[in-house]
């Protein structure tokens, strides 16, 4: 940004003043003024917040072209007034860009069952759009984005942090697509049991697991490790120092990205950026002889026999009607089956909900979170209605011909 | 910074304080320089006590047309008095949390001087505005600023 003098940027405060009290109060608060003020200045310095040690790389050639519609503000000295209205106007283009992004990234994201990942794009991102004040203040972009990403962004705030954020959430959401949902699902409850509620990167989890495959020769779709994967893993390793071990890492990467991303370079330089943390856990649990922390091993299958819905717990009506209306409300079936888990805990709320918010096509999918003996009870009850000659519900007869 | 503004804004608004007495004037009132430039410390001071900062048109020169026709005040007691308004006109701008207007609060002031107030100024500031910003704090009223009903 240009350097601006106090006398230059006072007016544009003014008039944002007058703005921001409709004219209405010729005084504001300090607290108000330095917003204000600081919204100013992020405006106007549009262009160089754009360049971060860690952000540089990353933006590719393509998104360099989409900010080339961008009204340039640092080439040359211009007028305080000129360079905020430009910067502000740039502010607007990419909040457009942004919920483009977004809208994109909603067709097909999968947040595998986990609740933070899941709020903070699903739910976060509507509410900043619907909340953020570019007008006033600019900076402030509202979530705290706690889903955490492979590569954390640094020196970005405002509508840019949220730019980039969904850029690498969509990174993350294209590399993850590329492996079955099932899949995934069994390495993450391998990573963690309770891994719908625990703040980490699936991307990272799911990223080491599919290398390790490579490394070992074995079919990525058979992500799961055995006991005897992980003493291969182990011996490649003591053999490597953490720097070796990293170059290597990195070489695996570009041939999986090469093999089933046709070279997407910009996929391949951002997961470079883990290849190091990875190379360092890895030595530090190959020392430790504890590889099952980075990589999953296969699930116990008594994990997913666990009691979860039981029979004489209910929700209050209210609530349960509440839940309903908003299951009702969700585009995809991922998103309904989180709240499911989340929120029910019931058989008897469970069969309304499956009744009220589940189609055809979907019935399979809450089977599958049920246990055998889950399963027994429905089926039981079912049976009996079979004998009685009542008639079933959608789901029932699914059920029934399963 | 904010005290840099407004020490700069000084000299306009001096002039301003002095163009008043034209309009001032048929109501006996009037301020001299030295009177205005002691006007202008006081709102110095009480926009950094209020930790407020004031662009544009100050609201002086609106205080002194609003007031200036008031019975209650007379050559003695002009410039005591506007200093005292404006004081409570910052302090209870803040007490507002800014959901009254520029117009509301004065309009209230003098509505509140001139009548049960009976030119006390204390009884302005410790009862009536008082009790009003405390209602505008809990919401209550929804016939004024931001509250109010479409």
């Amino acid at each position: 940004m240009n350097d601006y003098s106090m006398e230059e940027l006072m007016p544009i405060l003014s008039e944002r003043v007058k703005k921001y009290t409709s004219n209405d109060s010729t005084s504001v608060t300090y607290v108000i003024a330095r917003q204000l003020m600081n919204s100013i200045l992020y405006c106007m310095n549009e262009d160089t917040t754009n360049v971060g040690s860690t952000n540089e790389d990353l933006t590719n050639k393509e998104s360099k072209k989409k900010e080339s519609d961008q009204v340039r503000v640092v080439d040359e000295k211009i007028n305080a007034v000129d360079a905020f209205r430009n910067g502000l106007l740039n502010k607007k283009k990419k909040i457009t860009r942004s919920k483009r992004l977004f809208l994109e990234i909603n067709k097909t994201f999968n947040a595998y069952h986990n609740l933070c990942y899941y709020e903070t794009v699903i739910k976060g991102m509507p509410a900043f759009f619907a909340k953020y004040d570019v007008e006033f203040d600019a900076g402030n972009h509202i979530l705290s984005l706690d889903y955490p990403l492979i590569c954390e962004i640094q020196d970005l705030i405002g509508i840019d942090i949220i730019y980039e954020y969904l850029r690498r959430i969509q990174l993350e959401q294209l590399f993850l697509s590329k492996f079955p949902a099932e899949w995934i699902e069994k390495v993450l409850l391998g990573f963690h049991e309770e891994y719908s509620d625990y703040i980490f990167n699936v991307c990272k989890v799911v990223l080491r697991n599919v290398l390790g495959c490579i490394i070992l020769n074995k079919p990525i779709n058979d992500l799961l490790m055995e006991d005897s994967d992980l003493d291969q893993l182990l011996n490649i390793s003591t053999h490597k120092s953490q720097e070796e071990l990293a170059i290597f890492l990195a070489s695996v990467l570009e041939e999986l990205i090469n093999d089933k991303f046709e070279g997407n370079k910009e996929l391949l330089n951002y997961l470079k950026y883990d290849m190091k943390e990875f190379a360092f856990e890895y030595k530090y649990y190959s020392e430790s002889e504890s590889l099952d922390k980075l990589f999953s091993k296969t699930v116990i299958e008594a994990l997913k026999a666990e009691v979860w819905f039981e029979e004489g717990i209910t929700m209050e009506d209210d609530k349960l009607r509440k839940l309903i209306d908003e299951m009702k409300e969700c585009r995809f079936l991922s998103d309904k089956l989180i709240m499911l888990e989340k929120e029910v805990k019931g058989l008897t709320d469970l069969k309304e909900i499956l009744k009220e918010c589940f189609y055809k096509g979907e019935f399979t999918e809450v089977f599958k979170l049920l246990s055998e003996q889950e399963r027994k009870v429905l089926r039981d009850e079912i049976d009996a209605k079979v004998s009685t000659d009542e008639d079933l519900y959608e789901w029932e007869k699914v059920l029934w011909e399963l | 910074m904010f005290s840099i503004i407004v020490a700069n804004q000084q000299k306009y608004q001096l002039q301003n304080l002095i163009d008043s007495n034209q309009y001032t004037e048929k109501f006996g009132i009037r301020l001299s320089e030295k009177e205005a430039l002691i006007l202008l410390e006081n709102r110095k001071k009480n926009l950094r006590e209020q930790e407020r900062i004031e662009f544009g048109e100050a609201i002086l020169p609106k205080l002194i047309y609003t007031f200036c026709d008031s019975h209650y005040i007379y050559q003695d007691n002009y410039v005591e008095t506007i200093t005292k308004l404006q004081e409570i006109f910052y302090y209870y701008k803040n007490e507002s949390l800014d959901e009254l207007s520029d117009d509301e609060l004065l309009s209230f002031m003098k509505e509140h001087f001139d009548g049960d107030c009976q030119g006390s100024l204390e009884y302005l500031e410790t009862t009536c505005l008082d009790e009003f910003c405390n209602e505008i704090k809990k919401g209550c009223r929804t016939d004024i600023g931001r509250n109010q009903d479409e």
